[in-house]
């Protein structure tokens, strides 16, 4: 090899090396310090009766659709965002979303908010299919929405996109992405809300699934920008999905969905540094088909959480309550039930008779042609002659004036809205062996 | 578009021209290498589908870092005819080219597995706010420098002042380092190095 003794070391080189390093020692210095998680408030207590409603918050037929989760408007309204398509990952998935008014127990119309094409326009990046909405209420008033874009290859190529609405979801900004992992940014996905900290900065429980499958806490400031974020666990703990509870100003536990070997166990964690710092992730006694859980934690710490309580399929829903911070669980209200026992799927006119009840016990839906949504449904439950129910996707949020409200997929064909309130929940919880 | 947006897709734009230079037969005269050059720089910001050509790229691979951006201006610089001294291929590196892509290779390998989840450690934290990353990476800057390989000091430096100056996007210094793209360059310049001396070119 060439020795080049003869040439000069250029001293302004160096001098831009020493402003440089002094630069960003500088930013470093102006990190935001630690800060410590906001506990929601908690809401009135109000001698109510009992109150279970169910609902179908979307109305299009003969969509796909998938991935719903819930915000609360500022007026007390709740408004929903799903994904829906010709199917899951299509060119055509637009994000969609709609408004439940709790005074007239009735969902709006649904409404497109973004699409594919509206995306990478506002990225100036290619995009090739979206899905996974979130929306949360950021400190400033705003509401944010959180999705998740795909430019090559599938869900694991993911990127996290963001939009800011100030008419709570009349209107919104154009898409920024958030940078969020070194290799071309992909493998971020995320599930379910963010929490709030003091400092007015996010916390957004996010997920990685491309190498190894972990969850992640991504810190946001108050420009929706990430400045920090804390892995929880390890690839070797095959944990996906994250959703916090807030304890305390410093204390959270989360639950994931585990997509590892058997035993089919949903995962918990939890912090006593204000997400900072997680413990290993470790195997609960609910069984988890390696979906999606949801989970909230009630004001007087009793945790709520939303799953298929089995370990294969998910044909059937379970609200789980547990009085002790999430150590045990145990089942207060079976939501859905359609296990057919041996994996096989049920025959076509088998399935579209008991779509056709359920959705006649539905308390309030659009549109009131059972036959029609039975067909909407029998499109993504169906191959050939063998259908299966499926029930995934949970999401849960407690409104301001107590009411819990539920919203999942229903046979990828509807998004399914559930509200209850505490008095039935106790009710329920007596009455659970 | 925004100033993040430009500077994103700046970056693919440089790429492409450069990878359009590069595709010329090698004795294609100085005047055609930079009509190329300027062509397809040109051509990258043009809306295809909606899209600026180099919003593709950038799509699926991301911003480059400003380490590749050096890099790729040197080879423009180098595609015009520029001939001074010290913008030699060999000297720009302090005559350590495959050393130092060696340990760019390296460094990314063990970088992309662990921030992948191949490990508890997420060294793409540091990359947010870390005085140690910051101290290190001006350690390696000022390595460079003693070692006159004064391409290596420049990207260093020019990564460290583009993440304060919120140049991308991203908020991570990392991302202003090194990129994929940037890490099958420095493994391609040292497979080939060992191609050649297994085939008797190089001693």
């Amino acid at each position: 090899m060439k020795k080049l003794q003869t040439a000069r070391r250029s001293w302004p080189v160096l001098g831009l090396v020493v402003i440089a390093a002094c630069a960003g020692a500088y930013r470093v210095w102006h990190q935001p310090p630690a800060a410590a998680f906001v506990v929601p408030p908690a809401p009135p207590v109000v001698d109510t009766a009992p109150r279970f409603m169910t609902a179908f918050a979307s109305s299009s037929q003969h969509v796909q659709v998938h991935a719903a989760s819930l915000v609360e408007l500022t007026d007390g309204r709740v408004r929903a965002f799903w994904f829906a398509g010709s199917r899951e990952g299509a060119s055509d998935v637009a994000i969609r979303s709609a408004v439940f008014d709790p005074l007239n127990d009735q969902w709006g119309a649904e409404q497109v908010v973004v699409d594919r094409v509206q995306t990478q326009r506002d990225l100036l990046r290619y995009v090739k299919k979206l899905g996974n909405p979130v929306g949360a209420r950021a400190a400033d008033g705003s509401l944010r929405l959180f999705y998740v874009t795909v430019s090559l290859g599938g869900w694991a190529g993911s990127s996290i996109t963001t939009m800011t609405s100030h008419d709570d979801g009349e209107t919104w900004e154009p898409a920024r992405r958030l940078i969020t992992s070194p290799f071309l940014n992909i493998s971020t996905l995320v599930k379910s809300a963010p929490v709030g900290y003091t400092d007015g900065t996010l916390g957004l429980p996010v997920y990685h699934e491309l190498v190894g499958k972990f969850g992640e806490l991504l810190r946001l400031d108050a420009n929706g920008t990430v400045f920090d974020k804390h892995r929880v666990g390890a690839a070797s703990d095959h944990g996906l999905q994250p959703v916090m509870m807030i304890e305390s100003p410093q204390r959270a536990s989360l639950l994931m969905r585990y997509a590892g070997p058997a035993p089919q166990r949903v995962l918990r964690a939890t912090t006593v540094d204000a997400g900072a710092h997680w413990s290993a992730p470790e195997k609960t006694a609910l069984p988890n088909p390696n979906a999606a859980v949801a989970a909230l934690r009630l004001s007087d710490g009793h945790m709520l959480a939303v799953l298929n309580h089995q370990e294969e399929s998910r044909d059937s829903l379970s609200l789980m309550l547990s009085v002790d911070g999430g150590a045990t669980w145990r089942e207060v209200y079976r939501l859905e039930d359609q296990r057919d026992g041996g994996g096989q799927g049920i025959d076509a006119a088998a399935f579209a008779q008991r779509a056709a009840i359920l959705i006649e016990q539905t308390d309030v839906r659009a549109v009131p042609l059972v036959d029609e949504f039975v067909a909407s449904a029998q499109g993504p439950a169906c191959r050939g002659e063998r259908c299966g129910f499926e029930f995934s996707y949970p999401y849960l949020l407690q409104a301001s004036n107590g009411d819990i409200h539920l919203v999942y997929t229903w046979n990828r064909a509807f998004i399914k809205h559930v509200v209850f309130n505490r008095a039935l929940l106790d009710v329920r919880a007596a009455g659970a062996p | 578009m925004v100033l993040t947006d430009v500077t994103g897709l700046f970056s693919h734009a440089l790429a492409l021209a450069v990878l359009g230079a590069a595709m010329l037969p090698t004795r294609t005269n100085v005047k055609t290498r930079v009509a190329t050059i300027v062509v397809v720089f040109v051509l990258a910001w043009l809306p295809v589908n909606g899209l600026p050509l180099a919003a593709y790229p950038r799509g699926i691979v991301g911003d480059l870092s400003i380490t590749a951006c050096v890099l790729l201006m040197l080879s423009i610089l180098r595609g015009a005819g520029a001939t001074a001294p010290w913008l030699d291929a060999s000297r720009v590196f302090g005559g350590r080219r495959v050393a130092w892509c060696l340990g760019l290779a390296l460094l990314a390998l063990a970088f992309y597995v662990m921030a992948l989840g191949a490990s508890t450690i997420d060294p793409y934290r540091w990359g947010y706010a870390s005085y140690g990353l910051i101290a290190a990476m001006s350690a390696i800057a000022c390595f460079a420098w003693w070692q006159r390989a004064w391409v290596m000091a420049i990207a260093v430096a020019l990564a460290l002042l583009a993440w304060v100056g919120g140049w991308y996007e991203s908020s991570n210094l990392w991302d202003y380092l090194i990129d994929p793209l940037l890490a099958v360059y420095a493994l391609g310049v040292v497979v080939k190095r060992a191609v050649d001396v297994g085939a008797g070119r190089v001693t």
